[in-house]
């Protein structure tokens, strides 16, 4: 009978797929190396590395709830315990309250005076946000990166900034520069994150309001954003700034907004005055697929909720901006939605996020698939990495109303992905399930026959 | 039709307002000579100061394979003293801080696709024997 036990066993394991994983060629085996250096390389400075501000189980960015569950060691509180960057490095409560970090743009010769407090943007969808016509456009500003400004320099810059372990930034001393080894591996990670292909509006969405707020988006009358968040993502529409144009910079008055949540605490914070130095107060165009889990909102995250970025551009500080004032001599008017128009384009962008959080979720338990028994820590990582974004998925939804018939669905694939993630032999099965409860999920927001009709055309 | 109108008055308004890609971070200041990203050797000359005119903000480089560089030096151009083999800040410089024998790397004028190898954008300069 224990033979027989024994034999059950060892028939069990081997039907399983005993395999290591799927085989890394070298671009996969780049982008393991340049996660790893994200993730845990701090480049011999303080402590911190590029994921102590791009956490991945916080879509590679942060906010206030998201800082406010880190421990007070962690190496993004720096500034509170190393007595060499007390003063002049962060603001402690600006960051804490708003998820703001200093920036020291226009030069180091005054760090008491001459700094921005900007948002930190998230890494996801880069393949398509960076290129431009004009040359790489990354970080708030557009002019993020040192060197050539390409995303692969942009870590060099990121180390200088943030990573030293005193002001006086001492390449050897107070950080190391990342070889050029490291910059491939790190560009190879970032570019993987996110979606790899653009939108191809108008889709087939299934809820009235967003498909509303989807036709308003795409409207030369009323929303016009398709101008400048073409397709929804972070391009300039090439049928209105020509072929090939890219990701784009505009002074949409952000900074003339009344009421700055820092100003109505007391907190010192300079005018900022976008890219260049000086400053032509121009902001970079981000992506708006990734929008709804990622505020707050604009490059001083004045803005917390979607709702009220979308309503931003209904105010007097865009209308009256140049890019407003660009809109207006173009269409003939400025951008005046009502609420219920608000409403719908928020929910559109909820919808499409959440279409993406479904789409990384399906590839990633997908993937762990190729993990056997015997590997299964590449796995559950990726199981855990699904779970953050089911957890997006229904937090985006039930903050918009939005599709309550998905949830349950959307619920179910979250319980099975945790349990597959702590299973050992039930693993393959339950992530099975888990896929199969997210593509219904997906088939409640948008018709997926619809849908790939449209892909083969 | 509105698109069109759009697409006109937007495309020659953005021509207009076009943004010259040149702006560079300023942390570049920190970066060694020779270690720019996507920079050093592509668009840069490593070398050392021949002469340097003042009145005619003439710097010419010797590379090291021996070639003369001549640049000119602009209002805008930025001067940087790297200091970081002696384990101290980089800073600010000044022209007074071109001097004959010292190590240099010259950026010159990139705008896009457009390139003026004569023009300086920035010059990182380490005093000899450093």
């Amino acid at each position: 009978m224990v033979r027989y036990g024994w034999t059950c066993l060892a028939v069990a394991i081997g039907a399983s797929s005993c395999t290591n994983g799927p085989p890394l060629d070298p671009e996969r085996a780049l982008i393991e190396k340049g996660r790893r250096l994200f993730l845990t390389e701090t480049f011999d400075g303080n402590g911190r590395t590029c994921g102590t501000c791009h956490p991945p189980q916080n879509n590679f960015t942060l906010d206030p709830a998201f800082i406010a569950t880190l421990p007070d060691d962690d190496p993004l509180f720096v500034a509170e315990f190393n007595p060499e960057l007390r003063e002049n490095f962060e603001n402690p409560r600006l960051m804490r309250q708003f998820g703001l970090i200093v920036e020291n743009l226009d030069g180091f010769d005054d760090l008491e005076n001459r700094f921005v407090m900007r948002g930190i943007p998230h890494t996801l969808g880069l393949r398509h946000s960076v290129d431009s016509r004009e040359g790489p456009r990354t970080g708030w500003s557009g002019d993020g990166a040192p060197g050539d400004g390409s995303l692969r320099s942009f870590a060099v810059g990121a180390v200088i900034q943030h990573f030293t372990k005193t002001l006086n930034r001492v390449a050897g001393e107070d950080f190391r520069l990342p070889s050029d080894d490291e910059l491939d591996a790190l560009e190879a990670f970032q570019l993987s994150l996110g979606r790899q292909e653009e939108l191809n509006l108008p889709l087939p969405l299934r809820n009235p309001t967003a498909l509303r707020g989807q036709e308003i988006f795409n409207d030369p009358t009323t929303g016009k954003c398709f101008a400048c968040h073409f397709n929804a993502g972070a391009n300039g529409d090439p049928a209105v700034f020509g072929e090939g144009v890219g990701n784009l910079n505009f002074n949409t008055g952000v900074e003339a907004l009344p009421d700055q949540p820092p100003d109505l605490i007391g907190e010192k914070m300079p005018p900022d005055d976008g890219f260049g130095i000086p400053g032509d107060s121009t902001f970079n165009t981000p992506s708006l697929i990734e929008a709804a889990d990622t505020g707050p909102f604009f490059h001083n995250n004045s803005v917390a909720t979607l709702e009220g970025a979308v309503a931003f551009y209904n105010g007097e500080a865009f209308n009256n901006s140049p890019a407003g004032q660009l809109v207006k001599q173009a269409t003939g008017s400025g951008i005046n939605l009502d609420a219920t128009q608000v409403e719908a384009v928020a929910a559109f962008l909820r919808v499409i996020n959440v279409l993406d959080n479904l789409r990384e979720s399906l590839q990633l338990t997908r993937n762990s698939l190729d993990y056997g028994l015997f590997n299964r820590g590449p796995a559950r990582r990726l199981l855990a990495q699904a779970g953050f974004e089911i957890d997006d998925a229904i937090e985006v939804l039930q903050a918009g109303g939005l599709h309550p018939e998905a949830i349950p669905s959307l619920s179910q694939a979250r319980a099975l992905v945790q349990r597959a993630h702590n299973s050992l032999f039930s693993r393959k099965s339950l992530t099975r399930k888990a896929i199969a409860h997210l593509e219904q999920a997906r088939g409640r927001l948008i018709d997926m026959q619809q849908l790939e009709l449209k892909t083969e055309k | 039709m509105k698109k069109r109108l759009m697409r006109y008055l937007l495309g020659a308004l953005l021509f207009g307002a076009s943004v010259p890609l040149s702006a560079q971070k300023a942390t570049e200041m920190y970066i060694p000579i020779g270690k720019s990203p996507g920079l050093s050797g592509k668009y840069t000359v490593v070398g050392t100061i021949t002469s340097f005119d003042a009145d005619r903000n003439r710097l010419v480089v010797t590379d090291t394979s021996d070639v003369k560089h001549t640049f000119e030096l602009l209002p805008a151009s930025k001067i940087w003293i790297d200091r970081s083999p002696q384990k101290t800040p980089n800073r600010y410089g000044t022209r007074s801080d071109l001097r004959p024998g010292y190590l240099v790397e010259v950026m010159y004028v990139r705008r896009g696709t457009q390139v003026q190898k004569d023009k300086i954008e920035w010059v990182k300069v380490r005093p000899a024997g450093r």
